[in-house]
């Protein structure tokens, strides 16, 4: 992740907390492709645009409780993941997150030059086990610390370690595989 | 320590999302610009006016026993059972509304938006009642799991000053208490299903808020009363 674009994005949420409403749209700009990724693979695309709508709207209002100088993508998409599954709660009471649906963006809405390489890593994650799977999930996806992907997989933070560190190695081996052959 | 050449790889990745347009339109209503201060003397003179302003409306209020804020309003015949004036659905045009809504149509609704917003509430079947077009009556129902406690309530939000819409005058014949100083009334009787069921009733700052709480939590109602008056 860019640190430049960490630096923006914590330059615009603090614009948004004293009132600039065109810093959502610099968000949106930076952040946007993410953070419709992570609502799409929660929500589903029925729900995600409607998903992301009220994220804004989140945003917009908690800006002001925002820490500057923390980590502004994952602040963003925790907002982003908490709103979709509320959105699925409600619909569903005992709706549960599939790990499957997670990594299936190019199926839909991606730009046609870069659907190559997003295909051959989407393929390379499902090779994963659902565990590692998870774990690049939250690391990859979430921006999410050892520490809070170990609180939500319900484990210690050394099995996410080593749980990471065995997927890595897999997807950079499943990879340069691809890319070789 | 994440893989750099593997978050270049999402990174890639991310960046080829096509994300829908129009998004941040309506969030833009929800940034609030912050009001420049004004100079420190006029703070101060304006702070001093306040309290002197407070102070003559309490004097007077006190001389002329109005009420400022409390349940209900007082009987005529100086009776203690409220004299109300009741207004029935005919009388009203209602349209329904969103929850993420509710603070555009009135400040005193901002507790019920707020609760929209966290993750262990949900506000839904919001509507506006008018009478002769004005804002008369607002109502949701709330559902709230806390503590592993679920509590479901309805509520209604009157800005009617001198009258009751007419499902609501059971609330003016309970118990009167007091939370931090400010007088509710509360009933509890037991619901269809069994659990206790709670009617509170809050007049504070020209409004009145009714809540008709179903929960075997039996501070249920006291987390409204936070709400509002906290």
């Amino acid at each position: 992740m860019d640190s430049n674009d960490e630096e923006k994005l914590n330059r615009l949420i603090s614009g948004v907390a004293q009132g600039c409403g065109q810093c959502l749209d610099g968000i949106y700009e930076l952040a946007g492709g993410r953070m419709y990724a992570v609502a799409l693979s929660v929500a589903g695309k029925n729900d995600a645009e409607d998903v992301l709508h009220d994220s804004f709207i989140k945003i917009a209002r908690f800006a002001k409780k925002y820490r500057l100088y923390t980590n502004p993508y994952a602040w963003l998409l925790k907002i982003v993941r908490n709103t979709a599954l509320d959105y699925i709660r409600k619909k569903n009471a005992r709706a549960e997150v599939s790990t499957e649906l997670m990594f299936n963006l190019s199926s839909a809405d991606y730009s046609p030059e870069k659907r190559e390489n997003a295909v051959m890593l989407e393929e390379a994650v499902k090779k994963l086990e659902p565990d590692e799977r998870q774990a690049i999930y939250y690391a990859y996806y979430m921006d999410m610390t050892v520490r809070e992907t170990a609180a939500v997989m319900k484990c210690g933070k050394s099995t996410v370690q080593r749980t990471l560190k065995r997927a890595e190695e897999k997807l950079k081996l499943f990879l340069n595989g691809g890319t070789n052959g | 320590m994440k893989d750099r050449k593997l978050q270049e790889k999402f990174d890639g990745y991310f960046k080829g999302v096509n994300p829908p347009e129009n998004i941040t339109a309506d969030a833009k209503k929800y940034v609030k610009t912050k009001k420049p201060l004004m100079p420190r003397f006029l703070r101060y003179a304006a702070v001093a006016a306040s309290i002197a302003l407070v102070s003559v409306v309490t004097v007077l209020g006190l001389y002329y026993n109005l009420p400022v804020n409390g349940a209900a309003p007082p009987a005529s015949d100086g009776s203690d059972a409220p004299q109300i004036t009741l207004y029935y659905d005919a009388d009203l045009q209602g349209s329904q509304c969103s929850a993420y809504e509710l603070y555009e149509k009135h400040c005193a609704l901002k507790f019920l938006q707020d609760l929209n917003y966290l993750s262990y509430a949900d506000v839904s079947g919001c509507t506006v009642y008018s009478f002769d077009g004005a804002l008369t009556l607002v109502k949701s129902e709330v559902t709230i799991l806390r503590n592993l406690r679920r509590s479901e309530s309805s509520v209604f939000v009157e800005f009617a000053k001198d009258k009751v819409y007419y499902p609501l005058e059971n609330y003016y014949s309970g118990e009167k208490r007091y939370y931090n100083g400010t007088e509710y009334l509360i009933t509890q009787t037991t619901a269809q299903n069994g659990e206790p069921e709670f009617k509170l009733l809050l007049n504070y700052g020209g409004v009145k808020y009714y809540f008709d709480i179903i929960s075997s939590d039996p501070g249920a109602y006291e987390h409204y009363l936070q709400l509002i008056l906290d």
